[in-house]
This record gives structure tokens, sequence and C-alpha cells, in this order.
């Protein structure tokens, strides 16, 4: 700029370079959400899945308090009024092959079969996730070993490997819980080191190194956050999985035992009216369809409710 | 500790580094065959006294960013040592390296990612001086005057989180966040490159105002010859892993001994628009460092190679006439074999 010699633009030159704070336009204080409140701000104009999840609150607020709403007891049988179709008073959604209350029966196996749909993917969080932290975060020899024990478990499909387990160790809804929670291990164990792995290449973590932290600090406050929003959209899908499958193992007898009311174990012992009373038959089916299918969709929309640049 | 070529006039620089050395594993290896590896930092050497800013610049994949990393312990070098105001820095002590951390921190190329996103800039700034034990109200305390030394108004900024920030100001968060334990090294890895020119302005008067009131020393990489230019006191030039040239800045830019720094420099665009570069001061692209030249490793790409430069690796060599500024080439080696080899200090040329 050695020509300019008029003051104002030379001031107008010289202004950009000059140190200091930066050129800030001045902004009222601003609202500030938190990552967690933003994600519900979004989940909030999300119409299918608040659907979903109003329909799955409602399923376990019901079975939760299912002895204090008023219904039949679900294991008095009444030979008398077996199979009654659905609609009829006092048996609003029919009697069972045994003249059991539908609508209880269903409540009641709600209990049984939400918690074998929710308690083994808590709990193949909580091993098969930090698991899946070690082995990303350390990488090296410890990722190489832990990640090729999850893959002998991969090799099998999970119906199968369930099924194998809880057979060997017996029928029970324990045992099948069990099976459940030793088959979603190391798939969580998969989507947490897969995440782990990219979160920990990224250079806020180096920077968290270079600041002196220790490494379990830097976990806690780098890495957990970030790999906990896709880990959490993963259990939710295998929540759905899980309902299916330990519905599944009462089905072959490997879950709940009779009289039990689960979804699983009701649909097989009606297998046998399936032509006298399809309508009944099917009910069980249903409800594990509605509980599954809205885990699955309620993921959907944590999905696209998470994926937000923050 | 082997005698390090340059020393300067203070007897304990604030940084020494001797010989260090990298090599990466690469896939690819053949049956049998010898592990191939990426020399990516060979036998560097320099000093950086205190107050000092040397410049680090060369090609991309030359091994600045590597030796970025190997000062801070980001990864462990194979072989060389670094002393830390004359106290050497053990790679397995965790305590020392602790210390070491406040000693030396680091600013990073892509501010972007150098923040985590689910942290305010608050948090981010405090991180350090809490994992160092600070009570998280003096660590937020600090946070904000930081923020204020950085040009970031701490009320308006503190709470805000990276995605919320211009380019600008999350490098300013950075280098705040760097600043957190107080150190007197700042290595400033690229730290203005990704920036827009006016920005770029802006980040680095304000790094020479920190130095200037902080008393701080800073190891700065750029590939950007006019900004080291700016900033430095010494310049080391990097080719392949290896320190083709280091100096005062005002002899590597105006006295250059190596054809490759020469080369450099040529390949800058001038600032007058009548002065047009005709011909490409430097052709193709540096070998591949997997498998790098005999002798010289930048022989295949200068003009003056001759036969003693395939077969013998030039040793940096001070120059006579001014003792800090040394030169790895055999053309300022007396008595190396090369035709035109002369005593470095009668050819300035």
């Amino acid at each position: 700029m050695k020509a300019v010699d008029n003051s104002t633009l030379r001031v107008a030159f010289d202004a950009p370079a000059a140190s200091g704070p930066a050129l800030e336009i001045p902004l009222g204080p601003l609202t500030q959400h938190t990552y967690w409140q933003t994600v519900w701000l979004r989940l909030r104009r999300d119409p299918v899945t608040l659907a979903c999840s109003s329909v799955l609150i409602a399923m376990v607020a019901l079975a939760l308090f299912a002895p204090w709403v008023g219904l039949d007891d679900p294991y008095t049988s009444n030979s008398a009024n077996r199979l009654l179709p659905i609609g009829t008073s006092g048996h609003w959604l029919g009697t069972d092959e045994l003249g059991r209350d539908m609508l209880a029966r269903l409540i009641y196996g709600g209990r049984l079969s939400l918690m074998m749909g929710i308690v083994p993917v808590l709990t193949a969080l909580a091993i098969g996730g930090t698991l899946g932290l070690i082995a990303g975060f350390t990488g090296g020899r410890v990722n190489m070993l832990i990640m090729r024990i999850t893959d002998v478990f991969y090799a099998f499909p999970s119906i199968l490997l369930a099924v194998a387990i809880a057979g060997s160790l017996g029928a029970g809804v324990t045992n099948a819980l069990l099976a459940i929670t030793i088959v979603f291990i190391p798939q969580v164990t998969r989507v947490t080191e897969s995440v782990t792995t990219q979160i920990r290449a990224m250079d806020f973590v180096e920077a968290a190194r270079a600041s002196g932290a220790d490494t379990f600090t830097i976990i806690r406050t780098h890495v957990l956050g970030n790999v906990l929003g896709p880990v959490l959209v993963f259990a939710t899908v295998l929540v759905s999985v899980s309902i299916v499958i330990s519905a599944g193992l009462s089905f072959i007898g490997l879950g709940a035992s009779p009289p039990q009311a689960e979804w699983g174990l009701m649909l097989n012992t009606l297998r046998e009216s399936i032509f006298l009373a399809p309508a009944i038959s099917l009910l069980p089916g249903v409800m594990i369809f509605i509980a599954s299918m809205c885990f699955n969709l309620i993921s959907d929309g944590l999905r696209s409710a998470m994926d937000i640049r923050i | 500790m082997p005698p390090l070529p340059l020393d300067k006039t203070s007897p304990e620089p604030l940084l020494a580094v001797a010989n260090l050395r990298k090599y990466f594993a690469v896939k690819g290896r053949t049956l049998g065959g010898p592990k191939p590896v990426v020399q990516a930092v060979d036998d560097v050497s320099f000093i950086i006294a205190a107050g000092d800013t040397l410049g680090i610049v060369g090609e991309s994949g030359c091994g600045k960013s590597t030796t970025a990393r190997l000062l801070m312990h980001l990864i462990k070098p194979d072989a060389g040592e670094v002393r830390v105001n004359g106290k050497p820095v053990l790679h397995d002590s965790s305590v020392q390296l602790r210390e070491l951390r406040r000693e030396m921190q680091m600013v990073f190329q892509d501010s972007y990612a150098s923040l985590n996103p689910r942290l305010t800039v608050l948090d981010t700034v405090a991180f350090g001086p809490r994992a160092h034990g600070m009570l998280k109200n003096k660590a937020h305390d600090k946070a904000h005057e930081l923020l204020s030394l950085v040009g970031l108004e701490p009320a308006q900024f503190a709470p805000r989180y990276p995605h919320q920030l211009s380019g600008g100001q999350r490098q300013r968060v950075n280098v705040a966040r760097a600043l957190a334990l107080e150190p007197k090294l700042v290595i400033l890895d690229e730290a203005v490159s990704a920036l827009d020119k006016s920005i770029e302005a802006q980040v680095l008067n304000l790094l020479m105002d920190l130095k200037r009131e902080l008393r701080l020393t800073y190891l700065f990489i750029s590939h950007d010859l006019n900004v080291v230019q700016y900033v430095s006191d010494r310049v080391l030039v990097m080719y392949l892993g290896k320190v083709a040239e280091i100096g005062p800045v005002e002899q590597i830019y105006h006295r250059p001994l190596h054809p490759y720094t020469q080369a450099l420099l040529a390949s800058r665009t001038s600032m007058d628009p009548d002065i047009k570069i005709e011909q490409s001061p430097l052709m193709g692209d540096p070998p591949n460092p997997v498998n790098p030249p005999s002798g010289c490793r930048f022989r295949t790409r200068c003009p003056l190679a001759e036969a003693v430069c395939a077969e013998k690796e030039p040793p940096l060599t001070a120059t006579t006439g001014a003792n800090d500024h040394a030169v790895a080439c055999h053309l300022h080696v007396p008595e190396s074999g090369h035709s035109k080899a002369t005593a470095p200090n009668k050819s300035p040329q």
C-alpha cells in the first residue's frame, strides 16, 4: 500500500490486519442447548417416533401396574369359557384355550416379554460397551484379541446361537436372558469398538492426551459422550430383536414355561386352536409385532434426531 | 548426549533434539523380505533457544508434523533424545511426561477436529488445568482469563459449542487451550494454514502478541514460506525426513545454500505481478519415503547432482562463516568429491 495517500483509505486497509480481538458482530445472549436438548427438540417434531414412544410407554406402564388396573386374574382357568371370541362382554379380547382372560394375559405377558427385551440389551450394553471402549481406545493387540473373539460369536446367526446357548443351559427365563445377553455382547462390542476407533483418531483426543490427562479422564470426557449416541441407536434396534428372540425361545420351550403369561409362550399354546379361533391365536403375535416395530421406528427417529453437526 | 550441531550461545537451550528418528511400518511386505518402513523422520537434530521461534518448512509428507508429534510424545520415537531445559524426556515415565505437558503444548491444524464437538468452549479450555488437578471454579476463571487473552469475549463465547464458532474463533480457542497449562514452548503445527488470509493475519498477529506478552517460544510448522519468514527467528528446511538446511531466517531467505532451499524459495510467487515464474524450479514429486534415494535424498531432483551425491550421504555441516547456519549438501562440504564443492563461506554466489 505504498501509493495510498488518502488517510481514510489507509485506515480501511489497515484495519483487518490489526491484531487484538477479532471483529465480532455483538450478539445477544445465545440460548444455549446442550446436545441432548437439541436432540429432544428435534424428536418433538417427529410424529412417528412420538407415537411409537407413546405406545411403548403405555405398554410398559400397563405391564408395570397390571395388578392395579382391575384385570381378571391371568391364571384362573375356566373350562366353560374356552376360546370366547373377541368382544365378549367381560372378556374384551376373548379367552384362551383354558378359558383365561386374554386381555389380562396379554398385559401380564408384557411384563415378562418386555423385560426379556430390555434387560439383555442393558446388560450387553454394560459389558459389550466396556469391551468395545477398551478395544477401540487401546487398539493394537488388545483390540485384536477382543475383536477376534467377538468374530467367533459372529460366525453364528443370532437366533441359532441363542437357541444353542439356551438349550445347553436348560429351559427357564433366567437362562433365556443369559443366552440373549451372550448373543448381544459381541454385537454391542463391535459397534462400540468401531465408533470408538473413529473418535480416538480425532485431533481433540490427541489434544487431550497432549494436555497430560490420564486415559480414564480422556475416555470419560472426550470419548464416551461421542460414542454414546450411535451405540444408543443400535441398542434400541437390539431391544426389538431381543423381544423377537425371547418370544422365539419361549415358543420352542426354552424360555418361559406354562402357565406363565409370556407372548411367545402364549403363541405356542394357542397354536393348537388356530383353526378354532384364529383371531385370538394371533393376538400375542400382534403384541410382539407392535412392541418390536415401535422400538425399530424409535431407533430410526433417534438416528435422524441425533444426526446433528454439533 | 552426543554433541549437538549448532550449539548456540545459550548453554541450556529450552529444547534440544538430537538424532530423532521415527520409521513407520507400512503394508506390502513381500514374503521373507524386509519389513517396509516409511522413514518419516530420520536423524533430525536441532535446538530452540528460549524466546526464539524456529520455523520448519518443507513439502507435504516431509516429516514436519511427525516431528511435532514426536516432540509432544504423542507417538514414540524409535531413537534420539529430546531435552527440555537440559532434562532428558523419557517416554516410559508417565510422571515426567506429565511435567513435559506443562512445558510444551501444541496447536493443531484442523481447528474443527481438534475441538470436542460435545464440549463447550469453557470446558475445552478448562480441561487441561482440571486434568492437572485444578479446582473447577479456578479452572473456569482461568479459562475466562485465557479467552479474553486470545480476543474472545468470555461472556459471549464460553458457553458456545465449536460448531457455533467461525474457523478463526475456533483456532483462537485452540490457542487458549494450548496456553491453559502455561507452557514455555508452543508447537504450532500448520496452525494458521487452514484459515483464510485475513483471518490468518489476525491469528498470526495474536500469536506474535502472545509470544511477547507471555515470553513464549514457538516451533512454527508451515508450508507457507512467507508466513515462516514473518514469524521465525531461525528456519529449518526438511526434505524427506531429513534436515536439509537450518539457520537464521535472514540467511536462509537471502543466502540459501542447499539447492532444495533455493528451489523452494524460487517457487514462491512474487508479490510483484510483473515478475512471473517462467519455469518451475522444482520438477516432479518427492521420491517415495519407503525407498528413499541412496546418498543425498534430494539428488533425484537436484540440478547439481553428481556421482558423489548417490554414494555418500552429505552430513549436516556448519558453514564456517556463521556458526548457527548448517547445510546438508556435498556442495558445501570441502573435499566432498563434488566438482563444485567449495568451502561454504566462500560461495555466496
